[in-house]
């Protein structure tokens, strides 16, 4: 039985066009009700007349939205698509099956891997994640930019400014790993048995699928790990041991002084510039150190938000110069010490920022084509 | 209850069921995934993910009795996670594609023959002012035939939510009706 058939004929008469397009059976309904009208022939008093119109309406509205062009694809494309579909299953179960040599051809695939490793052994980055994974690719994202990108795996990872990235263009079910240089924010696919590594100029950080923020500037004096979700384990560079594996939990932070050294990797991406590194931190302990932090404050960037948390204006310095592709020296360094805390949420401009920092201590700023001088404002006499 | 027989075989790991599925309900995906975005390569690659994980998954699939909606909701996942991935790429200063922009154009109504150029861009205007989930649950009622129930399970919303959409996108018509 029909809606239509159920409702009291006063309920009926009721409805206007838009409840009875929302009957479920609303095209039956119109139909049946138009026809009832009809038959009922010259009734014509008011109430029905406006029935009438009100079935009209929906009617007409019925038509127009139920009699739009309906797309048919050949059968050629449908296979032709299914067909893509049935080579990628097929290439997956291959892929799969690898893992089933024959011993022979195994170990026939072993040596082959040890001539390529130590080819690859001449650049030792390669080395770490060449073999079996594929060619190597390399995101290089300069100051002043910020980049995304999808793994093989399905791992998400954000790229900040000055950044570089070595990934392998495709993984095969081994542990993966990809080298750092500068920051990178993680969303890690959980694959099962397989371990994903990053690893940056000292430390190595291993996950199982979670998401972490990393942060390992070669000319800066720490490298920091932030854990957003889940769980990492830090480890020293191999050949060095300064301090044991280190379990990293959710919101939890670590923070790992490395030692200076004056002549560092030259491999550089982009010159940070040279006056904030010239004055090194006195600190020549190599130290770690664990805390609760609020993980937005540092992951932030990827969703281009500039915030300063608590943070000198030496600190700040360097982050506007990768931030904004540009020179920041501070002069006077009586300033460098000042710390701040802002938000910036709209993509605000470098003088926007430094016009709020200007606001809350009294600055000098002059900005230069690519080049930000920052100096105490001279006392008025 | 000939589909729930060709699905039960899929389930089963019949490829050739797979690939019979896939035929069947390949307009009527494909049409929708047109309507979230223009672009088809994302409209391609999602169908193309959604059935490999599809295959990949058959084993924890049971229990599914609508396969046409469950099948149009996997996409819609798929194509809003590529669509959201790509917006990511989108400098901050151009503001991201709007998600579930279901659009509509005269291509739409050409079919319709008594709508005259005019009406047929009132409509259109119309249809495309409405919010984002009132054109989609209008575009899932009328277009595509979809009960209220369906378009709750694709949608994600309640029932209510979905009438009330479609009420609100009905009354914004008024001005459509003779």
């Amino acid at each position: 039985m029909t809606i239509s058939g159920i409702m009291k004929k006063r309920d009926k008469a009721s409805l206007t066009y838009d409840k009875i397009l929302l009957l479920p059976d609303y095209m039956n309904f119109i139909q049946n009700e138009q026809s009832g009208i009809d038959a009922c022939g010259n009734n014509k008093d008011e109430n029905t007349d406006s029935w009438r119109h009100e079935l009209e309406k929906a009617a007409f509205l019925s038509q127009i939205l139920t009699s739009h062009k309906k797309i048919k694809y050949s059968d050629d494309i449908k296979k032709q698509h299914a067909g893509r579909l049935l080579a990628r299953i097929k290439a997956d179960k291959k892929s799969k099956q690898n893992n089933n040599l024959p011993l022979l051809l195994r170990i026939a695939a072993g040596v082959l891997i040890l001539v390529a490793l130590s080819v690859a052994l001449f650049r030792r980055e390669i080395f770490m994640i060449a073999g079996r994974q594929g060619p190597n690719m390399e995101l290089i994202v300069p100051s002043g930019e910020k980049s995304q990108l999808i793994l093989a795996d399905g791992t998400k990872v954000w790229v900040n400014s000055e950044s570089r990235l070595v990934y392998p263009a495709g993984f095969d079910g081994q542990d993966r790993k990809v080298i750092l240089e500068g920051e990178a924010y993680f969303d890690v696919s959980k694959v099962k048995n397989s371990k994903f590594t990053v690893y940056t100029q000292d430390v190595k950080v291993e996950v199982l699928g979670t998401k972490f923020n990393v942060k390992s500037y070669p000319k800066d004096h720490t490298i920091e790990t932030t854990v957003v979700e889940g769980m990492v384990r830090i480890e020293d560079d191999e050949d060095k041991v300064r301090f044991s594996p280190v379990l990293l939990k959710t919101d939890e932070r670590m923070i790992f002084r490395k030692e200076y050294t004056e002549h560092q990797d030259s491999e550089k991406i982009n010159e940070v510039p040279e006056k904030i590194t010239e004055k090194d931190v006195p600190v020549k302990v190599k130290e770690i150190l664990i805390s609760q932090v609020n993980t937005e404050n540092v992951t932030c960037w990827k969703d281009h938000l500039l915030i300063f948390d608590n943070e000198t204006l030496e600190e700040i310095a360097i982050k506007m110069s990768r931030w904004y592709k540009v020179d920041v020296k501070i002069v006077d360094d009586d300033l460098k010490a000042h710390r701040y805390t802002g938000k910036f949420v709209n993509n605000e401009t470098l003088d926007q920022v430094l016009e709020a920092i200007n606001l809350t201590t009294a600055i000098q700023y002059s900005v230069n084509q690519n080049s930000v001088q920052i100096r105490s404002e001279k006392k008025k006499l | 209850m000939e589909q729930q027989i060709l699905w039960n075989r899929f389930l089963k790991g019949d490829k050739e069921a797979l690939e019979l599925i896939f035929r069947t309900y390949f307009d009527e995906l494909y049409s929708f995934g047109l309507k979230m975005t223009h672009n088809t390569e994302t409209v391609e690659d999602s169908l193309q993910d959604m059935f490999f994980k599809l295959w990949k998954n058959r084993n924890n699939l049971n229990g599914i009795s609508n396969i046409k909606g469950y099948l149009v909701k996997a996409l819609r996942h798929h194509i809003y996670d590529n669509l959201n991935w790509r917006n990511r790429f989108v400098n901050c200063e151009t503001p991201p594609e709007n998600l579930f922009d279901i659009e509509f154009s005269h291509e739409d109504f050409l079919i319709t023959e008594q709508l005259n150029q005019e009406t047929r861009e009132k409509l259109i205007h119309i249809l495309n002012k409405l919010t984002n989930s009132q054109r989609e649950a209008i575009y899932l009622r009328f277009f595509r035939g979809y009960d209220f129930k369906d378009i709750s399970d694709i949608m994600e919303i309640s029932v209510q939510s979905v009438r009330n959409a479609i009420h609100r996108g009905l009354l914004a018509m008024r001005e459509m009706t003779p």
